[in-house]
C-alpha cells in the first residue's frame, strides 16, 4: 500500500471544493470591512422635552422610594435591638408610674376645673406610650441614631416625678 | 394676545410661605391645639394671680419657679411642636401636637409634685 492510497482512504471526494468551506465568523467581518461604511446619522443635540423631564422626575422618585423602602426593611443591628428593648421597657415603667400616681390621687369631677384636672391626669398617663408611638411613626426611614435620640429625649422628659417622689 | 398666556393658577400649599403653606387642614389642627395650649397658659396665669393675691409679696423663689413654669411650659412646648411639625402633613401635625399636650400634662404634674416635695419634705 502506497502513501497515496492511505491519503485517499482518509478523505472524501470533493473535500477541496471551495464552495464547501465552512463559513467562519471572520468572513462576514471581512465582507463588512470590504463594504463602504454607511454614513452614521448626525446626532443633533436637542432640548429635553416635557416628556423627558417627566420621565427623569419619575425615575428619581422611584429611586428615592426604593432607597426609603430599603432603609425601612433593613435589618436592625443587635445593639439597636437591645437599645430599643431597653427604651421600650423604660417607657413601660414610666406609664406604670404615671398610672399608679393617678390611681392614688383620683379627683372627683365636681367642677369644670376638676374635669380639666382629670383630663390632665389622663394625658399624663398617655404621655409615654404616645411619645413612643409618635417617635417611631415620625422617624420612619430616618437614621437609627435619630430615632434613638428622640426616644431618649422622651424617656428623660416624661419621668413620673410624682411617683418617684412617693406621691 | 392674552390667549397665549398661561392661565393664572393658585399656588400650591408648598409654594406659599408662612402659615398659608400649612394648608387648610393643617391650619385647623394648629388652631384647635392652640386653643388647648392657650387654656393651659390661662390656667397658669390664674394660678399666678391667685398666689399673688393670697400671699402678696411673700411668694418665695421656688413658688415663682412653679408659677412661671406653669405659664411657660405650655407656651414653649407649643412653639417646639409648631417647629417640629412645620413640614409634616396634617396627620403628622395632629400626632405631634397631641404628643405635646401629653408632655405639657406630665411636666405640669411633675412641676407641682417637685415643689410640693421641696416645701413639705425637703
Amino acid at each position: 500500500m502506497t502513501p497515496d492510497e492511505d491519503d485517499d482512504a482518509l478523505s472524501w471526494a470533493g473535500d477541496t471544493d471551495p464552495t464547501l468551506v465552512p463559513v467562519t465568523t471572520s468572513a462576514p467581518a471581512a465582507r463588512k470591512t470590504a463594504q463602504p461604511a454607511p454614513e452614521a446619522p448626525v446626532e443633533v443635540p436637542r432640548e429635553p422635552t416635557a416628556l423627558d423631564i417627566a420621565e427623569d422626575a419619575e425615575d428619581a422618585a422611584a429611586e428615592a422610594y426604593l432607597e426609603a423602602a430599603e432603609r425601612d426593611t433593613a435589618q436592625l443591628s443587635s445593639a439597636m435591638l437591645i437599645a430599643y428593648g431597653i427604651l421600650a421597657g423604660v417607657y413601660l415603667l414610666e406609664t406604670v408610674g404615671w398610672l399608679v400616681h393617678v390611681l392614688r390621687n383620683q379627683i372627683a369631677a365636681a367642677s369644670v376645673f376638676q374635669v380639666t384636672d382629670q383630663i390632665v391626669q389622663f394625658l399624663a398617663v398617655a404621655s409615654a406610650p404616645l411619645w413612643l408611638a409618635a417617635a417611631l411613626l415620625l422617624t420612619r426611614g430616618r437614621v437609627a441614631r435619630t430615632r434613638v435620640g428622640w426616644l431618649l429625649l422622651g424617656a428623660f422628659v416624661l419621668v413620673p416625678w410624682p411617683f418617684v417622689l412617693g406621691k | 394676545m392674552s390667549e397665549n398666556l398661561p392661565a393664572p393658577t393658585s399656588p400650591t400649599p408648598s409654594e406659599r410661605s408662612g402659615f398659608a403653606s400649612q394648608g387648610r387642614l393643617g391650619l385647623i389642627i394648629i388652631i384647635a391645639f392652640a386653643l388647648g395650649y392657650g387654656y393651659a397658659v390661662v390656667r397658669g396665669f390664674a394660678l399666678l394671680f391667685s398666689n399673688v393675691q393670697n400671699f402678696g409679696g411673700d411668694v418665695s423663689g421656688i413658688r415663682w419657679f412653679v408659677l412661671i413654669g406653669a405659664i411657660a411650659v405650655p407656651a414653649v412646648v407649643f412653639g417646639l411642636c409648631l417647629l417640629t411639625s412645620w413640614r409634616l402633613p396634617a396627620w403628622g401635625k395632629a400626632v405631634v401636637f397631641l404628643c405635646g399636650s401629653t408632655v405639657v400634662a406630665a411636666l405640669t404634674l411633675s412641676l407641682y409634685s417637685l415643689v410640693a416635695f421641696v416645701f413639705f419634705q425637703g
